[in-house]
């Protein structure tokens, strides 16, 4: 059977590409070549100044000399870190516990789609149009300082754009808000999948319900979790629309809510190709690295 | 081009090309002035005449003392750092760039000297212009003394329009300040390759140069225009009295401070200007030191102008 | 027999559910009602501060938006073209490579696969610099056509379809087709597209979304004519721009003139996303 049919599987198999060539061409023609320019780029001076282009002249490392130096790039990477870790943390958390609930049949949660459909709505509001809402809640003259002087918690208006914390938790806030519906739709999904069998055989061991979280589920999840922190930090490696635009761009105060892309927006709108192309290089290296050692994890898992 | 004699010199200043020809022409001048709230004033001073007011604030050691006094009585003085940034800076004898290289001028860090010693003393917040922590002052509850501005802010940006502002019930008085500055302006230009270069001419010198279509225009639009004579001719009459200062004619003020302003100005002011004050504001609220904010500055100048030499 | 539960009971436990579920539904749902009441109020009352109840300003700001200085319409347009031309094509092309993955064994399938698992890592921003140069060469600034037709290459559309054919297009039925003499291509609409409709459904509302709130992309490449701009960007410079801020009735009803459309889209289509989501991710 297996000969006669290796013909047939040949001639299916010219298939196969056949259907992958849009994919392909498209890919090479629109990112295979930008990024091969772009690496290309990065080792010109190249930049605009006024309506005078600059180069392109060629200088070597540079470029990538000039974003080392001071060490900036090292604190927009921090700030990235940091702005994403403070709003994954509580959306994984949030995620599992509604996750836990709306998979748990002994609840019996009711209006449950609609809870489910409310907490994506926050994916769709437009990150700009979020930004602006929560600039205008927090301002000094604004209803949240207005309410917390009220009650008496602040004695004067505590100005929320003009603080470190305060600016990253926003900002923070706002990528929860809008994503943990999401991960709590995926999370349930992985939660649904586990065979009940086991619940039942916690049950008769006497297992209480955290126990049974800890110790089966969770376990269980972990390869959705890992597929949850891959897609978010991909996302919060390039976060930029929250924070570009509650700052106003300039990432204050100090800097200190600056994201990588942030930074690199800025170039691209000088037009200086030279340092964004660098800078864009080192982004490449930095997702390469963060996916290579989250494919081994993953990897090793499955083995 | 003695058909432009009657305007006011800065207008012809900004649209001179480098090559001393001139490229735009306006019918509007926008000197700016000082715009007291009249209440305050009487509660701090007993009186809101505007010549009084005026002598009390007629030069920056004044103007400060003023703040002092005003802020005692707990008002802010101004509504924030960014308000008065505009009066240094249009004074300012150095040019943002020469010879592509970077440099402040002393006026405008007398600005951030002073402006920081304002903050802290609770006389002005450090808001965006134009923000509605900006706009408070513009209502009773703001309790906000003064902001500067020309012709349009009074008319058009101090809600006049609505019944709860300090505007609509006349509430603001003007006078001249501590220094004269512009705000804003707007020129007309002919495109190149245009089909009717007679007809767009003589548009433009009706527009910018007739003295009565120009008193016109103040008269409809309160707007102030580039027609020496017809400004000085309806400073003095009243009924080009302006409703939001409670029927003060501030005319006679803006022609004089449109006769003073020196222009300089270079291809990276806005620029400058914008990160300047974006930068400062983490010195004032105290999350850098004052190095530390002009480094920031000088960061986000060479972002924007690569080509610029910058102090390290 | 009786179960003695320990821990919490049941009770209890929904009491806190519900509580925690209402205090999330309202973090979630209080924006909409924020822009829906400031939409209806005017300049003057929003610069007094916030408030609960609607104004009564909505057909004039509405007015105003629609007169002012910035090309909404166009803008509305503009976005469900791009938005929607993009869904389509991404999510027919990707379930196209997923297909060819899947249903065929070939020698290049398994490093196809981790290749493509691959770009999905690369963010758009890296390779803008270079794809905005593309496109200046291309003489395709200012078009549309550089923001939808990369969109047929998109790997996390592709990964996902890929995951759901695994679960719900056994290689049994694509055998049997091709026993009763059915052509690939025939296979391929007739037979597997249907299939796939939910993981299609949510796919399409996805790239959708995520197409009609693209701000970095399309800023970069309508930069020029304000009449082919796309709604975030046009939100975008309401925040920097001082001078359109005059208004911030209209502001707020620019706002809510963007984001209503997707939401209504999104109602209607919910139960695509609550069932189709789950069969996709459960091989993840």
């Amino acid at each position: 059977m297996k000969n006669g049919k290796s013909g047939t599987i040949v001639r299916y198999n010219r298939w196969a590409y056949i259907f992958l060539i849009p994919f392909m061409v498209v890919f090479i023609v629109f990112q295979l070549i930008p990024l091969v320019n772009t690496i290309y780029n990065s080792f010109f001076e190249h930049y605009m100044s006024g309506l005078k282009e600059i180069g392109p002249n060629f200088a070597g490392l540079a470029n990538y000399g000039e974003l080392f130096k001071g060490g900036d790039l090292l604190k927009y990477f921090g700030n990235t870190m940091i702005m994403w870790i403070l709003g994954f943390i509580p959306q994984i958390l949030v995620s599992l516990i509604l996750g836990a609930w709306f998979s748990d049949p002994s609840l019996r949660l009711k209006a449950q789609p609609f809870f489910k459909t409310v907490i994506y709505l926050p994916n769709l509001i437009m990150a700009s149009a979020f930004s602006m809402l929560f600039f205008t809640l927090f301002a000094d003259t604004g209803p949240i300082n207005q309410l917390l002087t009220g009650l008496g918690v602040f004695k004067e208006a505590y100005s929320f754009m003009s603080h470190v914390g305060s600016v990253r938790g926003l900002v923070a806030a706002m990528n929860f808000l809008m994503w943990f519906g999401n991960t709590t739709i995926l999370l349930m999904a992985g939660m649904l999948g586990i065979d009940t069998a086991l619940y039942e055989a916690a049950e008769v061991d006497g297992a209480t319900s955290s126990q049974v979280f800890t110790k089966i589920t969770l376990p269980l999840l972990k390869p959705i979790l890992i597929y949850v922190m891959i897609t978010s930090l991909i996302g919060g490696l390039q976060m930029f629309d929250v924070p570009q635009i509650l700052t106003n761009g300039s990432g204050d105060p100090m800097r200190s809510s600056m994201t990588l892309i942030m930074f690199l927006n800025k170039h691209l709108f000088s037009k200086n190709y030279g340092i964004g192309g660098a800078l864009s290089v080192c982004l490449f290296f930095i997702t390469s690295i963060l996916s290579f050692i989250v494919f081994r994890i993953n990897n090793a898992g499955d083995n | 081009m003695d058909e432009l004699s009657n305007q006011y010199g800065y207008t012809k200043d900004v649209m001179t090309a480098s090559d001393g020809s001139l490229k735009g022409v306006s019918w509007q001048g926008c000197p700016g002035v000082l715009i007291y709230n009249r209440e305050i004033a009487k509660d701090v001073w007993g009186t809101d005449d505007p010549a009084e007011v005026g002598a009390k604030l007629d030069s920056w050691d004044k103007y400060y003392a003023a703040a002092a006094e005003v802020q005692a009585k707990g008002y802010l003085m101004q509504s924030t750092t960014n308000d008065s940034f505009r009066v240094y800076s249009n004074n300012a004898s150095k040019l943002w760039v020469e010879n592509d290289t970077l440099q402040i001028d002393d006026g405008i860090m007398e600005w951030v000297d002073k402006s920081k010693a304002m903050v802290d003393a609770k006389q002005t917040t450090t808001a965006d212009l134009w923000s509605d922590d900006w706009n408070k002052g513009m209502y009773p509850d703001g309790k906000t003394f003064c902001y500067f501005g020309p012709a349009w802010l009074i008319n058009f940006s101090m809600h006049a329009d609505d019944a709860e502002s300090v505007a609509a019930k006349g509430g603001w008085g003007a006078c001249e300040g501590p220094m004269g500055f512009y705000w804003g302006g707007t020129w007309i230009a002919a495109a190149k390759g245009t089909d009717n270069p007679a007809l767009i001419a003589d548009i433009m010198r009706k527009m910018t140069t007739d003295e009565t279509i120009m008193t016109d225009i103040v008269k409809k639009d309160n707007d102030f225009v580039n027609n020496k004579p017809a400004m000085e001719k309806a400073a003095t009459d009243d009924s080009y009295a302006f409703a939001p200062l409670g029927g003060q004619n501030p005319l006679g003020m803006f022609a004089a401070g449109a006769d003073k302003i020196v222009l300089k100005q270079s291809a990276y002011d806005q620029g400058c200007n914008e990160e300047f004050q974006k930068a400062m504001k983490n010195y004032f609220d105290g999350n850098a030191s004052k190095e530390e904010a002009l480094s920031q500055f000088y960061k986000a100048v060479k972002e924007k102008y690569p080509e610029l030499n910058v102090p390290e | 027999m009786e179960k003695k539960e320990k821990g919490l009971s049941v009770g209890t436990r929904r009491t806190i559910a519900y509580v925690v579920l209402a205090i999330i539904s309202f973090l979630c749902l209080f924006w909409f009602y924020m822009l829906l009441i400031n939409s209806t109020r005017s300049h003057a009352e929003l610069g007094r501060g916030f408030r609960l109840i609607p104004g009564g300003y909505m057909i004039a700001n509405l007015k105003g938006m629609l007169n002012g200085t910035q090309p909404i319409l166009n803008g509305l347009l503009n976005s469900v073209i791009v938005a929607t031309c993009t869904a389509a094509l991404s999510v027919y092309f990707s379930t196209l490579t997923a297909f060819a993955i899947h249903a065929y064994d070939f020698k290049l399938k398994k490093p196809l696969f981790t290749f493509i698992l691959a770009i999905m890592m690369i963010p758009t921003q890296v390779t803008a610099l270079g794809f905005i140069q593309l496109i200046r060469k291309m003489n395709l600034m200012n078009s549309f056509i550089p923001l939808i037709i990369p969109a047929i290459a998109a790997p996390i559309t592709f990964f996902y379809l890929k995951q759901y054919m695994e679960t719900a297009l056994p290689h049994e039925l694509l055998e049997a087709a091709r026993i009763d003499g059915a052509s690939e291509i025939t296979i391929f609409n007739k037979i597997a597209l249907p299939i796939m409709v939910p993981g299609i459904a949510v796919q399409l509302i996805f790239t959708f979304v995520s197409s009609w709130n693209n701000y970095f992309t399309p800023a970069l490449v309508l930069v020029d004519n304000d009449k082919k701009k796309t709604l975030p960007i046009l939100i975008a410079m309401l925040r920097a721009a001082d001078f359109l801020k005059f208004d911030m009735g209209i502001v707020y009803m620019t706002i809510a003139f963007s984001i209503f459309p997707v939401v209504v889209v999104y109602l209607l289509l919910s139960k695509y996303i609550v069932g189709g989501v789950a069969v996709g991710a459960v091989k993840g």
